[in-house]
């Protein structure tokens, strides 16, 4: 079934790359169809491989997976051929990497073992980009880290790092979190003292927001934190408390820092400041408008005048010719992705597991959230990538880790049934 | 037909084809949560809703919980156990496939009926037939 699956999905993505070259040159190029047609091999070598270490492994995610990558790279071809190819390559490194995390022999939860080394080096990575990165876009602020021409964002491993951290110790304190009281007067709060990682966390995300300015990744790990603790505790204080801390912290943020002002106020009014901070957002929603419902028609728009149109603002270039119709699907099969994980999530059977997948889950489902909501104007614009569709290849190597863990999860809890 | 007709017709289709893959996915999904419930011993989406419980100690109108492979009878192995003189030791399956209900006779003394007709061999079961076990009477109804 996966391999019916994909061969449609493969018949998509390269009819689509065959359209793009039949706009450009108005005959199908065979030349135009190599590297996708590399691409789409690799998703059944994957597909394959997978059988052969876990044949009851889960069926959908790939597909849908491969679906996703193929469309974002036939649309970061479009608007940069180059990048394109740069995004094949980075897709097939992040597919040996989830090929890697599938095949190998010990259980998932060897890696609740080395919690606090993966916490650690995830921190390491972060002090070392703010100390020694490169600032490769002109920003102002050190977000990449180089090794002989080939940058990455440390920032994208830290997020399946972070996630692992979390479940390994949410799943050894939640009986203390879920259960135990401090009583002050007549009321009753948690047990504060368990909740070191909580308050850490929330330091280290507004630390990300003021020293990089990188409000998205901020919120992302407060989400993913909130989300798996909910998960774990079933407690509703404990999002509400991070989301009352994130709030306070934000609004005296706002106050202090000129820049997470500005950023409120091109939220609030981007074509006041059109000239400036706003033109990104304002040609982004122009690139939306010119879309419409059905689109311009893939390789027929104009959405290159968006700045960052390959990263960020992927979804403006994806509604300029693909238009609403395609948005709405491309957001449906992510929607998909993330129900199967949460019913991963539901079928794991042990704890540890159970958080991570939520845990990874939510880490998609949050940056969807983020960048869908910041280039429709829904919430202030911060800059984390659209999972799968955006170019970026350490963002693809997070992504398919992602992916290769959740199979590894689906794996393990359909051979404990059986 | 065309160049510019061709590209019209392919940038549609294009749009088309995805939404055909998910509404594909969400169809093989849905197949796949309904087979899963086939597993022997799983809950599957029905009660038994008895009606005449004659000697089993049964209450009218009580709901018997139904697993995917159910096995029927007088003798104590059986998942539901019906102590009534007219039932034999194994008496019947009734087996969820994942799409519906069939029931099978084991060749028990006074017979399996759905709606009155005996069962010879293995037939469905609707939502809502009266089935009888010998004598005894339950409606099968959703969860």
């Amino acid at each position: 079934m996966e391999l019916v699956l994909l061969l449609l999905a493969g018949v998509i993505v390269l009819s689509g790359f065959a359209l793009l070259s039949a706009v450009r040159w108005r005959h199908v190029a065979p030349a135009d169809l190599k590297y996708p047609a590399v691409y789409v091999a690799s998703t059944f070598v994957l597909s394959l491989w997978n059988g052969r270490f876990a044949p009851r492994a889960d069926q959908f995610i790939l597909p849908v997976v491969a679906i996703l990558t193929g469309v974002g790279i036939l649309v970061v071809t479009r608007l940069d051929a180059g990048l394109g190819h740069k995004q094949v390559v980075w897709t097939l490194l992040g597919e040996a990497v989830a090929g890697v995390v599938m095949a190998a022999p010990r259980s998932v939860n060897t890696l609740r073992l080395y919690k606090y080394t993966w916490a650690f080096v995830g921190l390491l990575l972060i002090v070392l980009t703010i100390l020694g990165g490169t600032d490769i876009n002109g920003s102002g602020y050190r977000r990449w880290i180089g090794l002989h021409g080939v940058y990455f964002q440390p920032v994208e491993l830290l997020k399946p790092m972070i996630a692992v951290f979390f479940a390994a110790y949410l799943d050894e304190k939640r009986e203390l979190l879920a259960g135990a009281h401090l009583e002050v007067g007549r009321l009753r709060l948690p047990p504060f003292q368990y909740l070191a990682p909580l308050v850490a966390v929330w330091g280290l995300s507004l630390l990300l927001l003021i020293r990089q300015n990188d409000l998205g990744s901020a919120l992302l790990f407060l989400g993913i934190f909130l989300a798996m603790i909910y998960v774990g505790t079933s407690r509703a204080v404990y999002p509400i408390t991070g989301l009352t801390m994130f709030g306070l912290g934000t609004f005296v943020a706002f106050h202090i820092f000129p820049h997470v002002r500005e950023r409120t106020e091109v939220w609030l009014d981007p074509f006041a400041h059109n000239a400036t901070q706003g033109y990104q957002l304002v040609q982004g929603l122009i690139a939306l408008a010119v879309g419409g419902i059905g689109g311009q028609g893939i390789g027929q728009g104009d959405p290159s005048r968006v700045p960052i149109v390959t990263t960020d603002f992927i979804l403006s270039a994806i509604g300029e010719e693909l238009g609403l119709a395609g948005i709405v699907v491309l957001l449906a099969l992510l929607l998909f992705l993330i129900f199967r994980g949460l019913a991963l999530a539901v079928e794991a059977q042990d704890g540890f597991q159970k958080l991570l997948a939520a845990g990874l889950i939510a880490i998609l489902a949050i940056q969807t959230i983020v960048i869908v909501g910041g280039t429709t104007r829904l919430m202030p614009l911060t800059g984390v990538p659209l999972p799968f569709l955006s170019y970026g290849g350490s963002s693809a190597l997070a992504n398919f880790m992602i992916v290769g863990l959740l199979f590894k999860i689906s794996t393990e809890a359909r051979e404990v049934r059986l | 037909m065309s160049v510019d007709d061709a590209l019209l017709v392919g940038r549609i289709a294009f749009v088309v084809a995805l939404y055909l893959f998910l509404i594909l996915l969400a169809l093989l999904l849905r197949r796949e949560l309904l087979a899963r419930a086939a597993q022997p011993g799983e809950r599957a989406p029905g009660d038994l809703l008895v009606v005449d419980p004659f000697e089993t100690g049964l209450e009218p109108g009580e709901r018997i919980p139904l697993i995917a492979l159910s096995s029927i009878g007088r003798s104590n192995e059986n998942d539901i156990v019906l102590s009534d003189t007219f039932v034999s030791a194994e008496h019947a399956k009734l087996h969820w496939n994942g799409r519906g209900w069939v029931v099978e006779d084991l060749g028990s003394t006074n017979g399996t009926r759905v709606n009155g007709k005996p069962v010879r061999r293995a037939m469905p079961v609707k939502v809502g037939d009266t089935v009888e076990f010998g004598r005894v009477k339950a409606r099968l109804v959703p969860l």
